[in-house]
């Protein structure tokens, strides 16, 4: 009897949502063009930082530190390599500027310190860090240089290996994280708006005059919606392997089993942001900022989570993205199957089951008040 | 006449407008909550990257290396192993971020001949951090080896450091993280809170059904727009200044530049962030539909306008999209006037730019809300 009612409710569910053509093809194909525009442009680390250099010592130390500088492949020189001020930094024409001083050759020769003068644009602190290392690197590389002729060599080589993606393809990381990341944002958005909707158009009190409880409401609404969001997800996957050939390496059973629980998490938030709103420019509201700014910011899409200070820290271990977004990782780039990952699934299962909760408390509390 | 009409109008969007009052705290509270934790939260920084630690030669000499790779927070010792395929498994279950092993003859090698090798095996999942840890790594050997060459041929040939890099870093000299972030929060909470809250309030008459008793009174259509468009902006502002209270007072970011110029281009900002989304409201039949497109358009206006990483670092064809996208243009002047004290001499086509902008935003979305009236 229960299954029955709950069926019919997926049914109805569904029903309601294709009615609506323009909003179901918006609903598949805006998160397609998301994930192009993520995957073709994200990008953290810039291929191109433009230099500026100013060699005033002109001497073949010199010009052998700035070769070895541009052969780290990071830096371009910059178009304008004038140095008045507003300069090519306050410009933004130019993120570093280096100045090789008159007797910086002689210094190094005679037993001095020769210095290299650099500054470096930190109002963009990622590439700032990326040049930062590239100049240090160059230095120390031709500190070596420089030792080794002077007295024996005596050193460590670090043999570094970089493993699952040594070719460092940034579209190997941002892809499968940008899976978490859309995922995350429709699928509740589009459960919210429809709870919401009821509510304003009063149909909803037909439901609770109905014989259906309120678990059965919210199972059959989850339901339906997770559908709708499994298809989301394998139009996703089918465009990452196509266009930036992401494929699963290894075990895909993982991915399997975690989507439908990663969308159950999401869709209940859906609902707990649907019960407790009772407008839909508030729901809309909350869904944007909440999903929209964690999603990106809070779940290690772009940034890892290692760094994160304590008391926020805990925040990130409540955001189910965070988890599917490593699941997603794995399952496409790393491959280690269910020993990775299974913790994985179980937090955002326990996730899950407490939002269910909530929402279930919530649709109770709503039932009795009107 | 028309004045007393327009002011009651604005009288009645404003207080329907307050009464929902929990759109009136997703526009105040919730901004300044999402920016102190993303302020803290976003860290480009690598760091605490978790080291296993394979150390077969089990000497002083050895110890030194480990103890030199975790000396800066960059590697943090997580895990001891003595086996190599624990080590590889650890790798490979993500358990660790990297995995140093040091042979036996580490030491000895170093000793007789001069040269050894460790290996380095790092979880490459993450290209970035990859790319830094891997910088890092060459640092660290380097700097070891210069220690060593100190330690163990002190009297040889005058040993000094023949050249140096005196790095500065400009405008953020301590590398502050939240410096860069900030803004870009800033740019992206305003451009989420303007498209939605004005494309939901706007189809919301549709819906109801209202509108058609508002055509029926005598006021002018631009009455009706301009009644729309101040109360929503006005409650937008407020948020902005809050945002702004936030980052000077929690995360000490500079002024250097000129604070009028700042909120001059900050409401022109949340204008084109209103128009925007009036015009969505036009163009979409329903409110499913209006929501769907205000908030997919949110995604490549953020991310692609160097809220949270640089357009100068994006593919060429993308630096190109984000001179059409109000926001890149707003964050180099919002960054440029904060962090950089820079003013109109500098940044003059970007000001142009979204002047422009909120020419054409509010003339389209103006047009299409008059016709959609008439």
């Amino acid at each position: 009897m229960m299954i029955r009612r709950i069926r019919n409710q997926v049914f109805k569910e569904l029903q309601q949502f294709q009615r609506d053509r323009l909003g179901v093809a918006l609903a598949f194909i805006l998160p397609v063009i998301a994930l192009l525009i993520i995957g073709f442009a994200i990008r953290l680390e810039a291929k191109n930082i433009s230099l500026v250099v100013r060699d005033l010592d002109r001497t073949t130390l010199s010009r052998s530190y700035i070769e070895r500088l541009y052969a780290t492949n990071l830096f371009v020189p910059a178009k304008w390599q004038g140095m008045r001020f507003p300069d090519a930094l306050d410009r933004d024409t130019a993120q570093v500027q280096i100045t090789i001083p008159v007797g910086f050759a002689a210094d190094a020769a005679a037993g001095r310190t020769g210095k290299v003068q650099v500054i470096i644009d930190g109002s963009d602190t990622i590439n700032a860090r990326v040049s930062d290392l590239a100049v240090q690197g160059t230095t120390l590389a031709v500190v070596q240089e420089q030792l080794g002729q002077l007295s024996e060599t005596l050193g460590v080589v670090a043999q570094v290996r970089l493993w699952f993606n040594p070719g460092r393809q940034e579209s190997l990381f941002i892809v499968p994280g940008s899976y978490g990341v859309i995922l995350a944002i429709f699928p509740p958005l589009l459960i919210a708006i429809a709870l919401v909707r009821e509510k304003e158009q009063g149909t909803i009190l037909q439901l609770y005059a109905s014989s259906l409880s309120a678990f059965e409401l919210l199972i059959g609404k989850s339901l339906a919606y997770i559908a709708v969001g499994l298809g989301e997800a394998i139009i996703l996957f089918v465009v990452g392997f196509f266009l930036f050939g992401v494929r699963f390496i290894g075990d895909p059973t993982p991915l399997i089993i975690g989507t439908p629980v990663f969308m159950l998490a999401g869709v209940q938030l859906g609902l707990i942001i649907g019960t407790f709103t009772t407008t839909q420019s508030a729901a809309v509201q909350a869904i944007g900022t909440i999903k929209v700014l964690t999603g990106f910011l809070l779940a290690g899409f772009l940034f890892p989570l290692n760094s994160v200070p304590f008391p926020f820290s805990i925040v990130s271990y409540l955001v189910p993205v965070r988890y599917y977004i490593e699941l997603c990782r794995d399952v496409f780039v790393r491959g280690s199957g269910w020993f990775g990952t299974w913790e994985l699934i179980l937090a955002m299962l326990i996730l899950s089951i407490a939002e269910f909760a909530l929402a279930w408390w919530g649709m109770r509390q709503m039932q009795l008040s009107s | 006449m028309l004045n007393s009409r327009l002011l009651a109008l604005l009288i009645k969007e404003t207080t329907e407008l307050l009464r929902n009052r929990q759109l009136v705290i997703f526009l105040t509270i919730a901004p300044i909550v999402s920016m102190v934790i993303f302020g803290y939260v976003l860290n480009s920084n690598v760091t605490h990257l978790r080291l296993g630690i394979l150390d077969q030669n089990q000497v002083a000499l050895s110890r030194q290396l480990v103890d030199a790779f975790t000396a800066n927070q960059v590697f943090v010792a997580s895990r001891y192993t003595n086996d190599q395929q624990d080590l590889t498994r650890q790798i490979e279950r993500g358990q660790v971020d990297a995995g140093l092993i040091i042979p036996s003859t580490f030491s000895r090698d170093l000793l007789q001949t001069g040269k050894s090798e460790v290996a380095v095996i790092i979880d490459g999942i993450n290209a970035y951090s990859s790319g830094i840890a891997k910088g890092y790594i060459a640092q660290i050997t380097t700097q070891f080896n210069l220690n060593l060459v100190e330690q163990y041929q002190p009297l040889s040939t005058g040993l000094k450091i023949p050249i140096q890099s005196e790095i500065t870093f400009r405008y953020n000299p301590g590398t502050l993280d939240s410096w860069f972030f900030v803004p870009g929060v800033i740019g992206a909470i305003v451009t989420l809170s303007a498209i939605l809250a004005a494309a939901v309030e706007a189809v919301r008459e549709k819906d109801q059904g209202t509108l058609e008793q508002l055509l029926m009174t005598p006021v002018a259509s631009t009455a009706i727009l301009i009644s729309k468009i101040v109360p929503i902006s006005g409650l937008l502002t407020g948020t902005l200044l809050m945002c702004f209270a936030v980052a000077f007072l929690v995360f000490q970011l500079p002024l250097r530049g000129n604070l009028f110029l700042l909120l001059i281009f900050s409401i022109l900002y949340i204008q084109i962030g209103v128009a925007i989304g009036l015009a969505i409201s036009t163009f979409s039949e329903n409110k499913l539909q209006t929501i769907l497109i205000g908030i997919f358009l949110n995604i490549p206006i953020i991310l692609l306008g160097g809220a949270v990483t640089a357009v100068n670092s994006m593919p060429l064809l993308f630096r190109w999209i984000a001179q059409i996208n109000p926001l890149y243009h707003y964050l180099v002047i919002l960054r440029g006037i904060l962090l950089k004290g820079t003013g109109l001499e500098v940044w003059w086509l970007h000001a142009i730019a979204m002047i422009l902008f909120a020419i054409a935003t509010l003339l389209v979305s103006a047009n299409r809300y008059r016709r959609q009236l008439s």
